[in-house]
């Protein structure tokens, strides 16, 4: 049977459904540039030596909630018995600068969580407090941080518990708090912190103090698994890689070593390749901050799940390292930390009950270039 | 009659696969292989861009032009149908560039399922999503791309019943 102009065949349309695939293929195809990894033709982590692999300035980061459904949310359990529960909205974006030396040796020197970005806390406590409920942080500005550690220099963001809605603003020295538009309040920095414990402040104050505390607690895991990113080579050869921690310049807390050690344990084999698992160990480790009075102790673990690293392969360039991935891949970093604050009196060192808290749950972190 | 039609998509073919061929140069020359499909390229193309200007946006009006002029002819039969090729195109090309707006392209990047990072090209998805920008003169460039498309579909339909 011949078809005519009058008469086609039905079939013919389908032909729409490769033509579309193709064309939507072809859309994503435009991204991804400069990207590089086993589907993608070029060389991966496992053909660059990782010590001769160039970084770029500035690297994008992306925080988000471990898509493993048997890992909690990124969750601090204060002495209290209040729970904070990280939840991120789809992905946290933020932009990092860096600076690398003759060895390779990376600085973080600042960085920006880009404005839109948002996450979800969520508060219980037991008996229930004027704080709980879940409540959602969004950044309205750019919120800078020229130094890592530091709080921010510029930005705002807004603490949203329907119908309430917080706007916080960093302004010199501190931030401005104002509730649904009314007037703005000023504090310090440590005002600002220290609304949160203060129970004879209005809730929404204490609120967004958390929301302030949350950023800090957020940011410090991060940075402290970006940290050692460039020496897990090394573990992978020295396998565990054992350190130790600082030693008390003094009376340790009762219980605690005078110097703990820090290990971190590669659990594959042959050579560092994407989906490598580490553990990394802290046993009663101690940080010494030079002209502080309160420090750190850590113990406990952190497991770095789902390694990956990809490298451009035509300019050897660093373009995505981090645990975990942006679209549901499993991994990331998963804490389960006992977190104590100690105090020097005199050379002895105390730890306050009301100054440990816990930390377990996760969140995947990936870098990547621009 | 058939023959005037396969006359009709054969040209129709000809000028995708050569709208798609422009798009692929702005990408190779102008943006240094910046792209998915270009990996491993090397862009000895240093001086200034060959599209000029005009390459930041042609890339989607050529795209949106080409793949409407190759459903055209493949619905060749059913000329009716144009106006909604035109008009569905235009508006999936419309949101890949909305999905890349912030926070939206965090939340597309982080539905896609896991397994799309085994499957080439879906691979990029994400950093499509996370790295693109939307730009609404892109969306400006995929309008005259669809209106393009069916001003030469319609042409040659009439110069072909002539």
């Amino acid at each position: 049977m011949i078809r005519t102009d009058d008469n086609p065949s039905p079939w013919r349309a389908l032909w729409l459904i490769p033509v579309s695939v193709f064309a939507v293929l072809t859309i994503v195809a435009t991204g991804g540039g400069g990207g590089d990894d086993d589907g993608g033709g070029g060389g991966s982590i496992d053909d660059v030596d990782p010590g001769a692999v160039n970084l770029l300035p500035s690297y994008n980061f992306f925080l988000t909630n471990d898509s493993d459904p048997g890992t909690a949310l990124l969750t601090a359990s204060l002495a209290s018995g209040t729970l904070v529960s990280f939840d991120i909205d789809g992905l946290l974006a933020n932009t990092l600068d860096i600076s690398v030396d003759s060895n390779n040796e990376v600085t973080f020197l600042s960085y920006v969580a880009r404005r839109s970005s948002q996450f979800d806390l969520l508060v219980m406590s037991m008996p229930i407090t004027p704080i709980d409920g879940r409540f959602t942080v969004i950044l309205t500005e750019d919120l800078t941080f020229d130094t890592i550690g530091a709080p921010p220099t510029s930005g705002a963001f807004d603490v949203i518990k329907s119908p309430d809605s917080i706007s916080v603003t960093v302004v010199a020295g501190g931030v401005e708090l104002s509730l649904n538009g009314g007037e703005a309040i000023s504090y310090t920095w440590d005002e600002f912190a220290n609304l949160l414990d203060d129970e004879t402040q209005e809730a929404w104050l204490r609120q967004a103090s958390l929301a302030g505390g949350a950023f800090e607690l957020l940011y410090g895991y991060f940075f402290d698994v970006a940290d050692i990113l460039d020496e897990l080579e090394l573990a992978t050869v020295t396998n565990p890689l054992v350190e130790s921690c600082d030693m008390f310049t003094g009376s340790p807390p009762d219980g605690v070593l005078a110097q703990g050690e820090v290990t971190v344990t590669w659990t594959g084999s042959g050579e560092l390749s994407e989906g490598d698992d580490f553990v990394w160990d802290f046993n009663q480790c101690w940080f010494d901050e030079p002209n502080d009075v309160t420090d750190e102790l850590l113990d406990g673990t952190v497991l770095l799940e789902n390694y990956t690293e990809t490298v451009d392969f035509d300019t050897n360039t660093l373009f995505e390292i981090g645990f975990g991935g942006l679209s549901g891949q499993p991994g990331g970093v998963i804490l389960d930390l006992t977190v104590s604050e100690t105090v020097e009196d005199n050379g002895v060192f105390t730890i306050a009950a009301d100054d440990v808290i816990s930390i377990y749950g996760g969140f995947a972190m990936i870098i990547q270039a621009p | 009659m058939p023959r005037g039609q396969h006359r009709e998509e054969a040209t129709l073919l000809f000028l995708a696969a050569l709208l798609l061929v422009v798009g692929v140069l702005v990408y190779a020359v102008d943006r240094g292989g910046a792209a998915y499909f270009l990996t491993g390229w090397d862009s000895s193309h240093d001086g200034a861009a060959l599209f000029g200007p005009v390459g930041h946006h042609l890339p989607t009006f050529v795209h949106s032009l080409a793949v409407i002029l190759v459903m055209a002819a493949v619905l060749r039969p059913w000329t009716q149908l144009l106006p909604a090729i035109v008009i569905g195109w235009f508006t999936i090309e419309c949101l890949f560039e909305v999905g890349q707006i912030s926070p939206l392209d965090g939340h597309v990047a982080s539905a896609m399922p896991a397994w799309f990072d085994k499957v080439p090209v879906l691979e990029a998805g994400a950093d499509y999503f996370m790295n693109g920008t939307y730009d609404p003169l892109d969306v400006l460039s995929i309008g005259l791309g669809a209106a393009a498309a069916y001003w030469i579909v319609r042409t040659i339909e009439r110069g072909d019943s002539r």
